[in-house]
């Protein structure tokens, strides 16, 4: 078979559009190879990525290189070499370091920079067996909630190319969306996971603070950032947290307690007598109708299910934002000052409008006579807010909630919109403040066919009850019609 | 949009455990760069060595107000968060040490690799001390 007449099989087979547990099945059957899978991707990439712009081009590593990493996992699995992600292709953002491989944070400053090493979390990558396929596209320096301050152009919604697939993990969202890659990896400091997981309908996990590596990841707010799994089902983020989380001796702020098995057997019945809390708050006013109504549907289908639904009050998520707002801010201008083009990257002329915008505000609330007001404030309100997630939990298992106010906006909306990212992760930013896990699931469609998503919170360290719920939720609502759509690109 | 420096000048000097007298010094020095428009984004364009350019200074300054209007809120929160320390994090570890023994690391090369200039296996920066 010539190699166009492959291609054109290979879309054919849909290889792209299985889950990761689907594709380990079949490779370990050897109904197809790790090449099969990948080239099935690299297919899609090149069939739809000019319409959603998901991967930093040139795409990296090179063709050669990704296809040379699949024969070398085909290799092991025709020695029967068990590992958790052998031959399974996989998208990262492009903030994190890829020894070898260009990383840009997708902005002009880090243009030319290749990293002398691999982030843990790529590390952990290889190690289990993974291709990496390519590098995602985001808003620069993670700074958004659109891609649109990507100096890469922006990505667009697989399901709609003239809506925003969310951000600042746009472009792995997207390419999880578009069937691109079998998975990808995201970070969220408040909502960059969850917030366009749930406009691109697919499934994204931020893990409790610390649960995941952050070494070798563009730093945004280094008491916030936290990578974690974008996937197509619920399934795969469990077996993907598991090869991601761990302590690391690069990362002192990694976790100590143990990783759970968040694979094991779904537990029957872990939703009967479950106590699922719902705060009025997060319905906060302007919220879409549709996405109240989709959400507030699903929690009924969850007390059918047995869950018992608590009503709790949780801080107004407007402060939230604020406290949000300062720190990240504070930490970014902090963290950007590395950047002085000397031992990578360029010159800091090239920052692009956000960037600066953040610096800006960041050295404004830590500069003298301004630390009390903004900062020292910001930082008794985070306390206030993880008090008041720990006395929720006293009352509740898990915390339910629309992920994003509103359907995916239009392309442009993020133009000159001060605090659009801020604003769009409204409902994620108490929780990451708190530091606690929390997933996006998907759970349908607008009557203008864009998905509406749905996030379940957990306690720190509660990622195995956070998954089981989504998990079992997935389940009980696998046949619904929705669930067969895909985007039409 | 928030009147600006409605923000009482004296009031917010820093009075907190560490650091008082260093920064209420620098603080009245500070406060008139902040003094007006101009001058607070010049002031904090040079503090973090960003070039700005005369009209996005204005954007910059027009849009710093209106996430300030927006972050006071805040101060309703104030009677609820007197008696809290703040957190500057939330993972409860401290003092997270190892011993202190040498490891394999990047080489001289491998670490020089992406730097602009360089001379005898050094970076090469730009004066810092002259004025040329």
């Amino acid at each position: 078979m010539d190699y166009l007449k492959l291609k054109e099989f290979l879309i054919m087979t849909e290889l792209n559009s299985l889950t990761i547990k689907q594709a380990k099945e079949g490779l370990i059957k050897r109904e197809f190879s790790s090449f099969d899978l990948t080239e099935a991707c690299l297919a899609q990439i090149e069939k739809v990525d000019k319409k959603i712009n998901a991967f930093i081009k040139p795409i990296a590593p090179t063709y050669d290189d990704v296809v040379s990493a699949a024969r070398k996992a085909d290799k092991l699995l025709s020695s029967n070499q068990d590992l958790p992600l052998l031959g399974i292709p996989i998208a990262v953002k492009d903030n994190f370091s890829t020894m070898g491989i260009r990383t840009t944070a997708s902005s002009k400053v880090l243009d030319d920079y290749i990293p002398p090493y691999d982030a843990t979390v790529v590390k952990k990558l290889k190690d289990a067996g993974a291709v990496l396929i390519g590098k995602t596209n985001m808003d620069a320096w993670a700074h958004g909630s659109s891609t649109e301050t990507s100096d890469y152009g922006s990505t667009k919604n697989p399901w709609n190319t003239k809506h925003l697939p969310g951000g600042s993990s746009g472009g792995s969202a997207a390419a999880v969306a578009a069937d691109e890659a079998i998975a990808a990896i995201g970070s969220e400091t408040a909502g960059s996971i969850r917030q366009p997981a749930s406009w691109c309908g697919v499934v994204g996990l931020k893990p409790t603070y610390g649960r995941v590596s952050r070494y070798g990841v563009i730093a945004m707010a280094s008491s916030l950032d936290s990578p974690g799994p974008i996937t197509k089902t619920v399934e795969d983020s469990a077996l993907l947290l598991r090869v991601l989380a761990g302590t690391d001796e690069f990362d002192a702020t990694t976790s100590l307690p143990p990783v759970g098995d968040y694979t094991l057997p779904v537990v029957d019945n872990k939703i009967k007598n479950l106590k699922i809390g719902i705060s009025d708050e997060y319905f906060i006013d302007g919220i879409d109708k549709e996405v109240e109504s989709a959400v507030r549907l699903s929690i009924e289908k969850l007390e059918k299910m047995g869950a018992k639904i608590v009503k709790i009050n949780l801080v107004k998520p407007k402060y939230a934002t604020s406290v949000y707002t300062i720190i990240q801010r504070s930490e970014v201008s902090s963290n950007l000052a590395r950047y002085d083009g000397v031992r990578f990257g360029k010159d800091r002329k090239l920052f692009g409008e956000e960037a600066k915008r953040r610096i800006v505000l960041g050295t404004y609330s830590l500069s003298s006579g301004y630390y009390n007001q903004y900062y020292n404030r910001a930082a008794k309100a985070r306390s206030l807010i993880v008090n008041d997630f720990e006395k929720a939990f006293e009352k509740v298992n898990v915390i339910l909630g629309p992920t994003s106010p509103s359907l995916p906006l239009h392309a442009g909306a993020s133009e000159n919109a001060a605090m659009f990212g801020e604003i769009a992760d409204i409902l994620v930013e108490p929780s990451s403040i708190a530091g606690l896990p929390g997933i996006n699931i998907p759970i349908g469609f607008s009557k203008s066919m864009l998905p509406i998503g749905m996030q379940i919170i957990g306690r720190q360290f509660a990622e195995d009850l956070v998954l089981q719920v989504a998990h079992q939720y997935e389940m009980a609502t696998a046949n619904e019609n929705w669930r067969k759509k895909r985007p039409n690109l | 949009m928030v009147k600006k420096h409605e923000i009482s000048k004296s009031k917010d000097l820093i009075i907190s455990s560490t650091g008082t007298t260093a920064r209420s010094e620098i603080s009245s020095a500070s406060v008139t760069y902040f003094s007006d428009d101009k001058t607070r984004i010049k002031h904090i364009a040079e503090l973090a060595a960003l070039d700005i350019t005369q009209d996005e200074g204005v954007k910059l300054s027009q849009q710093l107000d209106e996430t300030l209007a927006y972050i006071n809120n805040l101060k309703d929160l104030d009677n609820l968060v007197s008696q809290l320390e703040p957190s500057s994090q939330i993972t409860g570890l401290e003092n997270i040490s190892r011993e202190d023994e040498p490891s394999p690391s990047l080489s001289q090369d491998e670490a020089l690799k992406n730097a602009k200039a360089t001379q005898n296996g050094l970076f090469k920066v730009k004066g810092v001390l002259n004025n040329d």
